[in-house]
């Protein structure tokens, strides 16, 4: 085993797992269970910075990132682990020739940020207004052959992909004539050279969920990933200035285009199941929802009504239809946004989890906790700055004002555990919930 | 005709045709372009304090950023060089922190300081420690506003108020903190005199500061 990490027999560790997550479910479920859970979500380089490895080898070096994270994280006492969200994803990157973000050790120098830095992504005007139109068309054909090949330099011959009519009975010579294009057996090449060095992808997450298994340490089910769709506009088609331009001069094909990716992001909810694995009965089968532009600030209530909110409730209920637990992470402040989401918690009791960053917790609690499940929201300036002692009475206090009746995962603001975190602290968070936790022996 | 009400409120509204519409009417009626210009700064500063009364949000900052864009396009050939007599209020130096890419809080800060009458050099982002110190010796602000989303930004303004500390002009700035991971409890850690959780705030404090 690595690093001091202890295991156990098999059946102590299912024990284990089946007490964690009946912890979890209830809590979910708006139940009180025995103890407040602790479920931190931890930030990408948080186990890194820990282990001793630099930002870099994080992206790249799959393996030890694996083994990193599970000694790290086995450190403390928590009732469902991180998942491993994309470990080597600068080989990944590196692969498509990814344009829309910076990260360390990227191979092309423009998009490459300091060995110690995290990846941080590049929002851009990857379509124009003026596309709306072949957009809606035909948003998948037109995502793949225009803004793909824009978006990932080496993917630039998927402009050539086959258009529907050389897809029907002429797809015995439309799809091979891609396959020989010149450009298109290149690529694939390319594919295939750097998709067997990437085989530490796979091998250091499957041992990670493998470990933590034996550990008794349940992992966060992730099952899909879900966006809301005005974010995915913003975030990667428009850029947030021109998704905002167009509230005002493309209302409605902004809003169709918000219709149209909710079947889009719920088709595509088993996206990660080769690499972390079907669900089976011990996974809670959570979907993380980092919502960007919803916040305080970013638009009003009515902007909000009409252009944000419809499209994620969408999504949010077809999850829940499909017995996926959204959980939508209200990063920024929503203290504007607390009736939107007061009314829809309670048409779905015990079905979700509202993960805040700074919005005031107890608040929240007092509006909705009879109906919906919160976590959250140890500040990042605590988990950094300390000392473990103002850890302590921040966990306290949220939980003497959020624990009644269940309904409440323990877990940090932004990002969970933030890349910087003091291990003191995130043990004082932990031993907080311990210590204030109960409900009963 | 001193102020043009009608226009003013087209642009405060963000109805960018009719915008353009009268800034090309009002040049064929041999209108002076600075006289346009100072309705547009009035409409400028309506639009801060809508922002500031939560009446506006970034969408409207945007837009009314487009139609200034739009404005400057059509007076550019006919506006001789700038010869603003207005008095600004004071200057502050302003600029995401090394390590951090992101822009969107910062540029709604400067939007707010400019509309609001100060005179803002604005750094950009992954600003490191030699440029703001760079920038303090050349520029001479009264004020310093340290912009950062992400949690890596708490060592990196630490950092660099270090080196402004070091370079001896601690002394000659007082110093502002915000973004997203930012609170009033990183304030000390950094070494900055206070936090302010929006542009709003940002205003507000520079105005007491500077004492206007």
């Amino acid at each position: 085993m690595d690093g001091g990490v202890v295991n156990m027999g098999k059946t102590d560790s299912e024990q284990l797992i089946k007490e964690k997550t009946q912890r979890v479910r209830d809590a979910i479920a708006v139940k009180e269970p025995d103890r407040v859970p602790i479920t931190p979500f931890a930030d990408i380089f948080f186990a890194p910075i820990q282990g001793g490895m630099s930002h870099k080898d994080a992206l790249y070096k799959g393996r030890k990132y694996g083994k990193t994270c599970l000694k790290v994280y086995s450190r403390y006492k928590w009732d469902l682990y991180p998942t491993l969200f994309l470990p080597v994803v600068g080989k990944l990157n590196d692969l498509v020739g990814v344009r829309t973000m910076k990260w360390p050790g990227a191979s092309n120098p423009n998009y490459r940020l300091g060995d110690h830095q995290p990846y941080q992504f590049l929002e851009t005007e990857w379509m124009k207004a003026d596309e709306y139109e072949k957009l809606l068309t035909d948003v998948t054909g037109f995502m793949l052959r225009n803004i793909v090949p824009r978006q990932n330099s080496v993917l630039k011959p998927f402009e050539k992909l086959p258009l529907a009519s050389a897809l029907t009975i002429l797809a015995p010579v439309g799809i091979p004539m891609f396959f020989i294009d010149k450009e298109v057996k290149k690529m694939v090449k390319e594919f295939k050279k750097t998709l067997r060095k990437m085989i530490g992808l796979v091998l250091g997450m499957r041992t990670y969920n493998k470990t933590m298994k034996k550990l008794g340490n349940p992992v966060a089910g992730q099952v899909g990933f879900g966006m809301a769709p005005f974010d995915m506009v913003s975030d990667s088609l428009r850029g947030m200035r021109g998704a905002m331009i167009d509230m005002y001069r493309n209302p409605e094909e902004l809003k169709r285009t918000c219709d149209i990716f909710v079947d889009h992001i719920l088709g595509s909810m088993d996206m990660f199941d080769a690499l972390l694995g079907k669900p089976d009965e011990n996974t809670i089968p959570l979907s993380f929802i980092p919502l960007h532009r919803g916040a305080n600030g970013f638009m009003s209530n009515e902007q909000f009504e009409e252009f944000y909110w419809p499209s994620l409730t969408a999504v949010m209920e077809g999850m829940i239809k499909n017995d996926i637990i959204p959980l939508p992470f209200f990063e920024g402040r929503y203290s504007d946004r607390l009736e939107f989401l007061a009314e829809f918690a309670k048409k779905h009791k015990g079905k979700l989890v509202y993960w805040f960053h700074d919005t005031d917790l107890i608040k929240v609690k007092e509006m909705m906790g009879d109906y919906v499940c919160i976590r959250g929201n140890v500040p990042a300036s605590l988990l950094i700055g300390g000392p473990p002692s103002a850890v302590e009475e921040y966990v306290k206090k949220m939980i003497d004002g959020c624990k009644d009746g269940g309904g409440y995962l323990v877990d940090g603001g932004v990002s969970g555990i933030p890349n910087e975190a003091r291990h003191e602290n995130v043990q004082a968070m932990t031993d907080a919930v311990h210590k204030y936790g109960v409900y009963r022996k | 005709m001193l102020i043009n009400m009608d226009f003013i409120s087209e642009i405060v509204e963000l109805n960018e045709n009719k915008v353009n519409e009268m800034v090309k009417e009002r040049l064929q009626n041999n209108e002076d372009p600075l006289k346009i210009m100072d309705d547009v700064k009035n409409a400028m500063k309506i639009i801060g304090d809508k922002f500031s009364k939560k009446e506006y949000f970034i969408p409207e900052l945007i837009m009314s950023g487009e139609i200034l864009r739009q404005i400057f396009e059509i007076l550019e050939p006919v506006l001789k060089e700038s010869q603003t007599s207005e008095k600004k209020k004071g200057k502050v130096l302003l600029g995401t922190v090394a390590g951090d890419i992101h822009d969107i809080g910062k540029d709604v800060v400067k939007f707010m300081l400019d509309v609001n009458g100060f005179e803002v050099l604005d750094l950009g982002v992954d600003v490191p420690a030699e440029k703001f110190i760079q920038s303090l010796k050349e520029f001479k602000p009264k004020v310093l506003a340290l912009s950062g989303f992400l949690t890596l930004a708490y060592d990196s303004m630490k950092e660099i108020i270090d080196r402004i500390t070091d370079a001896g002009l601690r002394e000659s700035v007082k110093i502002m903190i915000g973004g997203g991971t930012i609170d009033e409890r990183i304030v000390e850690y950094v070494g900055a005199d206070v936090y302010g959780q929006s542009a709003v705030d940002a205003v507000n404090i520079a105005a007491k500061w500077m004492g206007v």
